[in-house]
């Protein structure tokens, strides 16, 4: 419901689907908050809230302590930021994902077993059914690329990894 | 390459399996072979050039154009693609911008504690030499230059091989191929047309998009240096010759709080990101994914996913992922 939301707040929804999405906004409480921290977001990001508010919720977040360690985390009133911004994350990668599952660029790896010799699938498989989800194998490459000590040689040509990526998903 | 200069280099990759202990005791950098490749660093960094490149995996080729130049406070670089989606990234120092027109998205990427040039080159050729045999091969042209081939050979199953192709005058690297153990080429990159020094305008080096909208995300990586060691993260082995150069806390996709440690042998780098559980959604199920020379690989560890990527074969991604643990 989410990526519909985001359609609609982006001005992409017409007609029937409009008027349907109006329904739903108008009797779903948790669209209704999603509603409201996208326009926060957008706001935030074209630089419509005052400084002062904007500079708090930053000294906030940096005082938030990272919790790195694999125990459940508590709940309470200073993760609320974060649940509505991972749960407006989540529905962006939502959307990422419907597009990116027909990405021709990733090839899903049969399993390894027993570090065995790497194996090559010889044609690229439409869905990855296991593995990464691809929106994320992205993320995650783009955030490993300035690592890659080939770009010492090849300067920012390697960013390119990834774009083709983002050409099979616009095919689709 | 000539049918003779390839069996010369590549048989004993070839026949990896079997003489892998020997060839690598035998196999010598030749000192020219290493001084190449310090070149080529070099000419990355200190030359001015601007040129269209292509870049080919699999069954698919992109065309993109790159523009670098070296000013007083240090390089800019401008890199766009022309084929397909557009996407643009643009580094001046040690800040990566990637402006993503596709998804309305900006990202903005700085190396906390990136060590500068030349101060990092000793190092790396060090490390380089260490896991890669190097070899002068034959003069070859590419995109209208006489070039110098270099390869570099593994030294064992857990990297891939390179041919290099460098400018004979300037050292500026033109041509890169990635083969994998079988020697079947992964991925190559080759500029078709380049145009080193001379003046080139201000203006290539301008981000197009972005201030066609306001209607961007934009995601920081907002890195900084950190101690996973100390807070319980420790990889318990890892493929000879790689060893950690970066230890950070980030934000990826939009999800703050993510290790993010880096291994290299002076080559090929391999990241693993430590992230908490609850960012997945839905939950993936582990596994690997593969694109050209990048393998990617995901597995969980109590409430957080690890997820490895890099320019390795699968068997190291994974070997560096069981290798995670967690110790408190």
């Amino acid at each position: 419901m989410k990526e519909k939301l985001s359609a609609f707040i982006d001005g992409e929804l017409q007609g029937d689907g409009l008027h349907e999405h109006l329904g739903r906004l108008r009797a779903d409480p948790e669209l209704q908050r999603a509603w409201d921290t996208y326009h926060l977001i957008g706001d935030a990001l074209r630089g419509q809230i005052s400084l002062g508010i904007a500079a708090r919720v930053v000294a906030r977040l940096r005082e938030e302590p990272t919790v790195l360690a694999p125990q459940p985390q508590k709940k309470g009133a200073s993760g609320r930021l974060g649940w509505y911004l991972m749960s407006a994350a989540a529905s962006i990668a939502a959307v990422a994902f419907v597009v990116w599952t027909a990405s021709p660029g990733w090839r899903a790896e049969p399993q390894l077993a027993g570090g065995a010799a790497s194996t090559t699938v010889g044609a690229p498989v439409a869905t990855l059914a296991s593995g990464v989800p691809p929106p994320e194998v992205e993320n995650y490459l783009l955030a490993h690329q300035p690592y890659s000590h080939t770009s010492a040689m090849q300067g920012i040509a390697t960013y390119v990894r990834g774009a083709s990526d983002e050409r099979g998903a616009a095919r689709k | 390459m000539t049918p003779a200069f390839a069996s010369r280099v590549w048989q004993p990759v070839r026949i990896l399996p079997f003489l892998l202990p020997i060839s690598a005791a035998i196999a010598q950098t030749e000192p020219s072979a290493l001084q190449w490749l310090q070149r080529i660093y070099a000419a990355t960094e200190k030359l001015s050039y601007s040129g269209t490149f292509v870049y080919q995996q699999g069954q698919q080729v992109e065309t993109s154009r790159i523009t670098h130049v070296v000013e007083a406070s240090g390089p800019r670089e401008r890199l766009e693609t022309l084929d397909g989606v557009p996407r643009e990234i643009i580094r001046t120092g040690d800040e990566v911008v990637c402006y993503l027109p596709a998804s309305l998205t900006v990202k903005i990427d700085k190396q906390p504690g990136r060590r500068p040039f030349p101060a990092i080159l000793t190092e790396q050729l060090k490390d380089v030499s260490e896991n890669y045999t190097i070899r002068k091969g034959e003069i070859e042209r590419v995109g209208g230059y006489r070039c110098q081939v270099l390869a570099l050979e593994p030294k064992d199953r857990m990297r891939y091989g390179h041919r290099l192709w460098a400018d004979l005058n300037t050292g500026m690297l033109l041509k890169a191929k990635t083969f994998d153990e079988k020697n079947e080429l992964l991925e190559q990159f080759a500029f078709t047309q380049l145009k080193i020094g001379g003046p080139i305008g201000r203006d290539q080096l301008k981000a197009r998009y972005f201030r066609e909208s306001r209607d961007w995300r934009v995601e920081d990586s907002g890195a900084t240096r950190a101690n996973l060691a100390a807070a319980g993260w420790t990889i318990r082995s890892r493929p000879t010759g790689f060893r950690t150069v970066a230890e950070l806390i980030r934000t990826v996709g939009g999800v703050g709080g993510v290790g993010h440690i880096v291994l290299s042998d002076g080559l090929a780098a391999i990241s693993v990101f430590i992230e908490p559980a609850t960012s997945k959604h839905p939950a993936p199920q582990p596994g690997l994914v593969r694109q050209g020379a990048i393998n990617v690989y995901m597995r969980p560890i109590g409430s957080y996913w690890i997820t490895v990527v890099g320019e390795a074969p699968a068997e190291s991604v994974k070997y560096v992922a069981d290798a995670v643990e967690y110790r408190k």
